[in-house]
């Protein structure tokens, strides 16, 4: 499944960057979102608004088109 | 070893650190992507250079901001690096110091944001660190300035306890490195690896470097056959290793207990809810300017104005008269200096409070929030929820707003947003609004000042969403913010950074405001006719009628309008300095006499007009360095004219039809 | 006496109001470099790096 379907507060892993534009995963490789990580919805945005994950201690904020890219898969 | 570098993560106590050991004071804020140019400073108890640089997550550069580290660390002297660490973010600020370690230059590992870790539950055993990575590792708080002495210590005491670092890559890959070395004999022995690793891993500024050499294509050559054999992307395999060798750092050297949920985090769900995030932003944003003007502002202000128009300007005169000074000069000083200069220092307790309140949202760590409540809307418009942060940084002056905007990563967005920073209000215009607001709106001069700048956000996102449609067309976007933790700020820092924004108004008012009013005045005083002449006839009179006529349309076609309108390019708060020797100051009867010359209506007009028709001297200058290009500076100053000229228009016209 | 006073604060105000006009045009022309602190030190294309904004507002 993809990281926007992902409920509020749960806890699931980073399977598929593959489809992620390559700029953007540039930048979540220097945050340490890679495969294989743990990653947690915290809020999700009013009308496909920006979404905010906690990953590795750290917050971000990333928008809902590119969370659809991301696959990830329950622990 | 004569000069240091700061390296770190954004947001992460460089800055501090710098503001600390220079004892000086930059500017520093809770977001990353607050520096973004290099600074200097001097460390006068090691007696060396140190240079801090912006925040970077790998020497592999993302955003411009970011390129100025690694083009620095090519083609500057360093020698030696400051690197710090955040406890909290443990494996991910290890990429960026094994970039660093493997430049085998002398490194100083700082400890920082332990207390924060703390609370994570988190704690690093610093021994083992020390050991595993061959180079000091100092414990400190970059806020206070703990452990600060350890630093020093560490860099007196360098030669003993600096390690060359190696991180050795499977076989295949070293047999590149060494293919590469070889060819790179410009580059000094020590740091040929170093340059090379960053070249497999496609170092964009390594290789815009290294591109004029000649073995260029030789080694580009190597690279892709390396990446060949290896049947996956070279990033990634070296990637894999270092990943290896920081998990098994952390396994030794990290504890991780159970952590506390803080009280960040039920601040964070509120600010940051779906529905409610941007009614609160509105609603903050409202209560600054309540206290900005109506709490605390006006009341200060209007005792600075009776002093100064009253106390002051009487002492100076006699003092004129007693040293025996012709009525030219007594005149020059009262109604042209003294008018002009004080005139825009009694709103000092306006701007200062605004500043306060500016510094406020950045130190807490509440701007980046706000990028992410925001991005829907600016996505909308063609923006980037992260244009945001410069836009907010442009209410306090629009110079280091438009600098702001280097860390959007795409060139569109970022022009994009150095073109419309200007709409936002910035605090030279203040003066201004408080003048009128409190000549035309008493009661609700906080309601008028907000209007405007919502004015000022609303015009730049529709025409961001109109430049976006035509000559800026669609590029994809990234967006992707990091959220610090929230931080209630220290008293200290929050008055040094008021101040650090205040001391550039006071600056400006001795020295362009003075020449202005000084030039002004002298146009006011001088005619066709003579010296000394009725106002109505001097050349400020002639150039500003000129000017002034094209705004008949707006209500406001007269010469004063027109002479402070041309006067406001030099710095928008010559405007007030304008009126104020036009109008006469002298009995503080400014206000009064002006509302012969406005109505209600054409007063807003104005004020719309002043708000959005073109950036001042110093924001001109500060987009032709960020845009590097005549052509769009140009564009920059000049269509805002039109956009001015159009919304005056339509508020002159519906008011008219509305009264 | 009274003429040389006059002359006096007449030619510092207007000199020093000129000076600073100058200065503050002076400087938006020359660009970064002139205002930087490290100018002396610096080798120049650490503050405009390679950047993709140039060769896009270049176009």
């Amino acid at each position: 499944m993809n990281l926007h379907s992902v409920q509020l507060g749960e806890i699931v892993k980073v399977k598929d960057l593959q489809q992620i534009d390559s700029l953007l995963s540039k930048r979540l490789n220097a945050f340490g979102i890679k495969e294989g990580c743990r990653i947690c919805m915290i809020q999700k945005g009013w009308f496909s608004g920006a979404c905010i994950l906690e990953c590795q201690g750290q917050k971000i904020g990333l928008r809902k088109k590119d969370l659809m890219n991301i696959k990830v898969e329950q622990l | 070893m004569s000069r240091l570098a700061l390296i770190g993560n954004p947001n992460i106590g460089k800055t501090s650190l710098f503001n600390t050991l220079t004892n000086s004071y930059e500017y520093v804020g809770n977001w990353s992507g607050v520096t973004v140019e290099k600074k200097v400073g001097q460390v006068k108890k090691l007696q060396k250079e140190i240079i801090d640089l912006p925040g970077v997550y790998t020497l592999n550069p993302i955003s411009r901001d970011e390129s100025v580290v690694t083009s620095f660390l090519l083609e500057d002297q360093v020698d030696g690096i400051l690197n710090i660490i955040d406890a909290s973010n443990f494996e991910r600020n290890m990429q960026l110091t094994i970039d660093i370690l493997e430049l085998r230059k002398p490194v100083f590992i700082c400890l920082n944001m332990i207390d924060v870790a703390k609370k994570k539950g988190i704690s690093i055993d610093v021994e083992k660190l020390q050991r595993f990575l061959g180079v000091p590792v100092i414990p400190i708080s970059a806020r206070t300035g703990k452990g600060v002495e350890g630093i020093y210590a560490a860099i007196q005491d360098s030669d003993r306890t600096q390690q060359r670092f190696t991180l050795t890559y499977d076989d295949l890959i070293e047999e590149g490195i060494s293919k590469i070395e070889a060819l790179l004999q410009h580059i000094p022995e020590e740091q040929r690896r170093w340059c090379t690793i960053q070249f497999l891993m496609e170092n964009e500024a390594v290789d815009a470097y290294l591109k004029e050499k000649e073995y260029f294509e030789k080694l580009v050559a190597i690279r892709t056959a390396l990446e060949k054999q290896l049947g996956e992307p070279l990033n990634k395999a070296i990637a894999k290793k270092r990943d290896l060798y920081i998990s098994t750092i952390y396994s030794e050297v990290v504890i991780q207990e159970k952590s506390e949920r803080q009280w960040s985090e039920k601040i964070d769900k509120i600010l940051t809810h779906p529905i409610l995030g941007v009614p609160i932003f509105l609603a903050l944003m409202f209560l600054m300017f309540q206290a900005t003007f109506a709490w605390i502002g006006t009341p200060l202000s209007d005792l600075l104005d009776g002093f100064v128009s009253g106390t002051l300007t009487e002492t100076v005169t006699n003092g004129l008269k007693a040293i025996g000074a012709a009525p030219f000069i007594i005149n020059l000083i009262c109604d042209g200096i003294i008018a002009g200069v004080g005139g825009v220092l009694v709103f000092i307790p306006q701007i200062f409070v605004l500043f306060f309140f500016i510094s406020l949202l950045e130190d807490s760590g509440y701007m980046a929030r706000i990028a992410v409540v925001m991005d829907r809307l600016m996505e909308f418009f063609g923006l980037n929820g992260k244009a945001f942060i410069p836009m907010i940084v442009s209410f306090g002056c629009n110079v280091p707003g438009v600098m702001a905007a280097r860390t959007i990563e795409q060139p569109r967005e970022r022009l994009l947003t150095i073109l419309v920073a200007p709409f936002m209000s910035c605090s030279a215009r203040l003066p201004v609004y408080a003048l009128f607001g409190a000549a035309f709106f008493t009661e609700h001069q906080s309601l008028v000042v907000f209007s405007l700048y919502i004015m000022g956000i609303v015009i730049a996102l529709i025409v961001t969403k109109i430049l976006s449609m035509t000559i800026l067309k669609n590029e994809t976007s990234v967006f992707i913010v990091e959220l610090p933790a929230y931080h209630v700020p220290q008293l200290k820092t929050l008055w040094r950074s008021t101040w650090e924004k205040g001391k550039g108004f006071f600056r400006k008012a001795g020295t362009i405001i003075f020449a202005g009013s000084v030039i002004i005045w002298l146009l006011s005083y001088l005619g066709p006719h003579g010296a000394n002449v009725n106002m109505d006839e001097s050349f400020l009179a002639m150039i500003g009628g000129a000017f002034g006529v094209l705004f008949i349309p707006l209500g406001f076609g007269t010469w004063q309008a027109g002479a402070s309108l041309i006067a406001g390019f030099l710095a928008k708060e010559v405007i007030v300095s304008t009126m104020a020797i036009i109008y006469g100051v002298s009995e503080g009867v400014l206000s009064s006499t002006m509302t012969t010359h406005f109505t209600a209506l054409s007063a807003y007009t104005f004020l719309a007009f002043v708000l959005l028709y073109m950036p001042c001297l110093a924001t001109v200058g500060a987009i032709k360095r960020e845009t590097q290009s005549v052509k769009w500076t140009l564009f920059a100053t000049l269509y805002p004219f039109v956009v001015a000229y159009i919304i005056a228009l339509i508020i002159y016209g519906i008011g008219n039809l509305l009264m | 006496m009274t003429l040389l006073v006059n002359i006096l604060i007449g030619s510092i105000i207007f000199g020093y109001a000129g000076i600073t006009l100058y200065k503050s045009i002076k400087k938006q022309k020359k660009g970064k470099c002139a205002a930087c602190s490290l100018q002396k030190s610096c080798s120049t294309n650490t503050c405009a790096p390679p950047s993709k904004l140039k060769d896009f507002t270049q176009k």
